[in-house]
């Protein structure tokens, strides 16, 4: 629905105050100079347009010199057809310089608004935006910043290029003939600058079409969710027919709707069409000298009357392709809505959230393996009217390991993140206790094993170095070897140097999460925080993820938030969430 | 997919009438824009030379007449073509997306899953509309451009031969050259898809993964593996798109090379062509050269169209033939179902009343178990047999006439109570849905209620009731209940699970329910099923 839809926004768009314009001009304005240039190379190029049509309506009028001369001495044309050629040629090069200088333009924003995307989306410091939905950040990403190109390669510059691009041609036009100039200037107001001049009258029709056009939108969303519901019941068949004829009923008010839409269209090609009829009607008079009136001229010759006679649509071009960007813009203001909803929750949270004063150290073993206390924290996620965590107290010794169990979506992640200091509680205290000492929880104490393991692109070797930068290829091998993995790297032909794709492309999930575990060793962080680390593993590789857990767990501090009964005998301490609460 | 598969998509859903009547207007409307130029020029010359040679018999007024009437028809042909092609797109969406939300309902469950919400919206809107815009965007321009090409170069051939080959030489280098960046620009296009998949997997993995890179310090890393992702998508685009521009490029050259041409042949070749004639021909390559500049362009949308009938491939299958009806079954009947979390296999039969037990803690597969009845989820092995047929060879409507199944969270339509019910039930009466409310213990809730999205207007409780209301209506052979009585408080609960049996008397039911629920039975059940621990059917003794 997305053409129409774009149609019926651009006509009930109220411009006036509209902050989305604003946004977008701000974030082009990176790539202001590119732009301009492209702008200035698109009108440019109407040079090219203007020597194409000296060169015609020249070679036209030498044809008409030697009329009578029989044949025409080759020689006299070849200036102009070399005129026309170069004039062309020097139109297509600019104008493939503007699009080329539009692109890398375009290209500029998109990099600088995706780089802001990622740096929102895996913030270098402080806690993961909870707040944003993963799919809708891919979206943004992958997606919804694509949706300005048009706009910013089109639409932007168009202005520049009108100004430009229809001055150089009215210009030339003068030179020949002031009163055909004339003439098109009174034409340029009757222009439309876009198509609500004409959609004034029908605004409220419009705007209930447009919400016609989504409620529908939301309606199919509806039935494609309870498809499997409504094929159990039997029932699709009747439902898809009503959401069709709803549709059908839909599609045929829009489309008494866009015939106001086409009509402005259809104005501005009426307008250049007209004015190309009248010119060359005058044109022809003046040339057969029927035309005698008094302040217009009534003498041309024939090269002006065709120069002037082609410049014609060309002076008109740069101005209908302005109000035909409605399209690329509209696309371009329902991206911004998406972009700027992240973008400015990220601003928000960056405020709250300021980095950290001390560098962030890199993890030490501290002699004695750390204690947590968490003291009546509560967790609120945005958009959801229940905490994630309600006042939950917990206190794990040094040492020990606890156990968090409960229902998904129970807040089990939630508390081992507060425990770990990666989530800051809305109110309570999550305290570390260093020999009996409290201070903030911090995740540099902290290692942390979850499911799925991720394994960024690149060696086997380069992940298991993440944890600790300085290690030889001997401690990698002796760590692996030590949790009892040995066989994962005999098996994998090359060894430390296999390559992994995004998300570990060649290893088995049981594999995956091994490497993780290995990984975590080579932390050797004090504080252990594993969240559900056997989730979709098959019993056999759960069983030897849970004996390299029983070494790894050895004289550490350990939370583990998991559904399977197999690991519970790891923790001297169980505690069940239910609803965010501790039952 | 290949083009006839878009076309075939195009035409299921597009009447030819409409079809046809946009491309003529569109190749009128060009032709008559083309034409316009051409003959202004031819016009403009004539006057000249007629002035030059003082011929008085020559009339300006039909060939002036001729320059309005074309201002005017093209125009109009151009409204019309656009009212024309934008209806044929309207239309065909609807037909398109109806056929393919019916196609949608006979994907397996589990795909559907995977896909519903966004990906499949996208497919019903997006992809539709892009298929359907075939018409207005590609169709209609590419019908006009080629026409207009041909119709000037017949004009050129007619005029004068050698001049006419000469065109149809460099028109032909064109077109070679607009094919030729086109495929350049697909392979790289298809370059920037695996990196932009690649992109999407490194920001999805390492979102997911917050945590432990954080605590391995390594987010700065994963940044870097994104921008690098996205720089790659930039560099493969930015090729295509250079390719593409190329192209253009050597297309407008060849442009001139042509207008160049014409008018250095036809020129110099007087007295043969009247000076007139030279120019209308220049006139009018250029305008079919201005068309054909927008051949990249309608290259790119028909292969976008291309790609988006081929994601609606699977979706637009061409239904079964639905074979014999059947009645509905009486029976459903497992051989060998493994159970989750243990090395037993369930066999049972359910017919004729009765009450099947399911328990066991969370997550230890008791949804998987009643989707494997249900025949919504494929069993990994062993079979579910339908009055001795196994389910996966049945048409979902047969499925549909012997077992309903309510899930946990089923979903509910965004209408009224009334409405929900009457999806099982289309022709039941008020007092019906009453009752049926009544068994379920919501008397009070009045059938003009509106739901809301996804039923939120109502609590957990209502919800699960109205859904388990809606199932009793269909009163089938099989009914399964995944955990009922979730969100009730105990009165409620016990009532709702006393009066199932006694309303459903023919009815074999099954119930999941957490083990420490199981007190709300009022009655033995004929058989449990506990999964998780020690997993064996338990017989109860028949009372």
């Amino acid at each position: 629905m997305r053409t129409t839809a774009v149609l019926l926004d651009e006509l009930a768009a109220d411009r006036a105050d509209d902050p989305v314009p604003a946004r977008l001009k701000s974030w082009a304005a990176v790539a202001g100079p590119e732009l301009r240039r492209a702008g200035v190379l698109r009108g440019a190029a109407q040079l090219g347009t203007v020597l194409w049509a000296g060169g015609l309506s020249w070679g036209a009028q030498r044809g008409l010199s030697t009329l009578n001369n029989n044949p025409r001495p080759w020689t006299v044309l070849l200036l102009p057809a070399l005129l026309v050629t170069a004039g062309v040629a020097l139109r297509s090069g600019l104008l493939a310089a503007g699009d080329t200088a539009a692109a890398r333009g375009a290209r500029t924003v998109r990099e600088t608004l995706r780089r802001r995307l990622v740096g929102t989306a895996l913030p270098c410091h402080g806690p993961a935006r909870t707040g944003l939905d993963d799919a809708q950040l891919v979206q943004a990403v992958d997606g919804e910043v694509d949706e300005l190109t048009g706009w910013l390669t089109g639409y932007v510059p168009a202005r520049t290029t009108m100004l430009l691009g229809s001055g150089i041609i009215l210009v030339a036009i003068v030179c020949r003939s002031w009163f055909t100039a004339l003439l098109v200037l009174a034409a340029t107001p009757l222009l439309p600058a876009n198509l609500k001049v004409i959609g004034l009258g029908t605004r409220t029709a419009v705007a209930a079409q447009l919400a016609a056009i989504r409620s529908h939108q939301s309606r199919l969303l509806d039935h494609l969710r309870g498809l499997p519901t409504l094929v159990g019941l039997g029932a699709h068949e009747e439902a898809a027919a009503s959401v069709a004829q709803d549709d059908r009923e839909v599609a045929r008010r829009t489309e008494k709707v866009l015939r106001i839409a086409f009509l402005s269209t259809a104005w501005v090609e009426l307008l250049i069409t007209g004015t190309l009829a009248v010119v060359a009607t005058y044109c022809g008079l003046v040339l057969l000298a029927y035309l005698r009136l008094p302040v217009v001229p009534d003498h041309m010759s024939l090269s002006a009357a065709l120069f002037v006679l082609v410049l014609v649509p060309a002076y008109f071009a740069p101005a209908r392709d302005l109000a035909a960007g409605y399209h690329a813009r509209a696309r371009a203001s329902a991206a911004v809505e998406l972009l700027a909803a992240i973008l400015d929750a990220a601003d928000a949270a960056d405020a709250y959230a300021p980095p950290p004063a001390h560098p962030v150290r890199p993890a030490r073993r501290t002699p004695a393996p750390p204690g947590v206390f968490l003291k009546a924290v509560t967790i609120r996620h945005a958009g959801r009217e229940e905490p994630s965590l309600d006042r939950v107290s917990v206190r794990v010794a040094p040492g020990r390991c606890l156990a968090v169990t409960g229902p998904s979506g129970a807040g089990k992640s939630t508390l081992l993140a507060v425990a770990a200091g990666l989530a800051a509680p809305d109110d309570g205290r999550a305290l570390h206790l260093l020999d009996a000492r409290a201070v903030p929880a911090d995740p540099s104490r902290v290692s942390w094993v979850g499911q799925p393991a991720h394994l960024l692109p690149g060696t086997l070797r380069e992940n298991l170095l993440l944890a600790r930068p300085t290690a030889s290829d001997h401690d990698l091998l002796d760590a692996v070897a030590s949790l009892g993995f040995g066989d994962l790297l005999t098996s994998l032909p090359r060894g430390l140097d296999t390559p992994l794709g995004e998300r570990g492309t060649g290893l088995s999930s049981g594999q995956s999460q091994q490497l993780a575990l290995v990984r975590a060793l080579l932390r050797d962080a004090p504080l252990l925080c594993l969240d559900e680390p056997t989730a979709h593993l098959d019993p056999q590789a759960e069983h030897r993820v849970l004996s390299a857990l029983r070494t790894l767990t050895r004289d550490r501090t350990v939370l583990l938030a998991t559904h399977s009964a197999a690991l519970l005998p790891l923790a001297q301490d169980i505690i069940t969430l239910d609803h965010g609460r501790a039952r | 997919m290949s083009r006839t598969g878009t076309w075939r998509l195009l035409r299921t859903a597009a009447p030819r009438r409409a079809l046809v009547t946009g491309v003529l207007l569109a190749i009128a409307g060009e032709v008559g824009g083309a034409a316009l130029l051409g003959v202004s020029g031819w016009f403009l010359t004539t006057c000249a030379v007629v002035t030059l040679r003082a011929d008085t018999t020559w009339s300006w007024m039909y060939p002036s007449g001729a320059v309005r009437t074309l201002a005017l028809a093209r125009t109009g042909l151009r409204y019309l073509e656009r009212l024309v092609n934008h209806r044929t797109l309207l239309t065909a969406s609807v037909e398109l997306r109806s056929r393919l939300s019916r196609g949608a309902a006979r994907l397996p469950t589990r795909e559907l899953r995977g896909l519903r919400d966004g990906a499949l919206l996208a497919r019903l809107t997006t992809d539709v509309e892009t298929v359907a815009g075939l018409p207005p965007n590609v169709l209609a321009p590419l019908a006009a451009a080629v026409t207009t090409a041909c119709l000037v170069e017949i004009l050129l051939l007619w005029a004068m031969p050698l001049l006419g080959v000469a065109e149809l030489a460099v028109w032909a280098a064109g077109l070679a050259c607009a094919r030729r960046s086109h495929r350049l620009a697909r392979a790289r296009l298809a370059t920037a898809t695996e990196a932009r998949t690649a992109l999407r997997t490194v920001l999805l993995g390492s979102r997911a993964a917050f945590e432990e890179l954080r605590c391995l310090e390594a987010v700065p890393q994963a940044q870097r593996a994104a921008i690098t992702a996205m720089t790659a998508v930039e560099s493969a685009e930015w090729a295509a798109a250079r390719a593409e521009r190329l192209g253009r490029l050597a297309l407008r050259l060849l442009g001139a090379l042509g207008q160049a041409t014409v008018l250095g042949t036809a020129l110099s070749a007087a007295p043969a062509q009247p000076i007139a004639v030279v120019v209308g021909e220049v006139l009018l390559v250029a305008a079919g050269w201005e068309l054909l500049d927008s051949m990249p362009r309608l290259l790119r949308h028909l292969a976008e169209a291309g790609d988006a009938a081929g994601r609606l491939a699977p979706l637009a299958a061409e239904e079964r033939p639905a074979g014999p009806r059947r009645p509905a079954a009486r029976s459903v009947e497992t051989r060998g179902l493994p159970l989750p979390g243990s090395s037993t296999c369930l066999s049972l039969t359910l017919k004729g009343p009765g009450l099947v037990l399911v328990t066991g803690p969370n997550g230890s597969g008791k949804s998987t178990l009643l989707g494997q009845l249900a025949g919504r989820l494929p069993a990994p092995a062993g079979t579910v047999l339908l009055d001795g047929t196994p389910v996966r060879d049945l048409s979902a409507r047969t499925v549909a006439e012997t077992v309903t199944l309510v899930e946990a969270d089923d979903w509910l339509a965004d209408a009224t109570v009334a409405a929900n019910l009457r999806q099982a039930a289309p022709s039941a009466d008020t007092a019906a849905l009453r009752r049926a409310l009544e068994v379920v213990a919501l008397p009070a809730l009045p059938l003009d209620t509106p739901v809301g999205p996804g039923g939120r207007l109502l609590s957990q409780g209502q919800r699960r009731r109205l859904a388990t209301a809606r199932a009793v209506l269909r009163r089938p052979a099989v009914l399964l209940l995944d955990e009922p009585t979730a969100g009730l408080d105990r009165p409620t609960a016990e009532a709702l699970l006393a009066a199932l049996p006694r309303a459903l008397p023919d009815t074999a039911v099954v119930i999941a329910l957490q083990e420490q629920h199981r007190d709300l039975l009022d009655r033995t059940p004929t058989a449990v099923v506990p999964l998780g621990l020690a997993a064996a059917v338990h017989r109860a003794p028949h009372p």
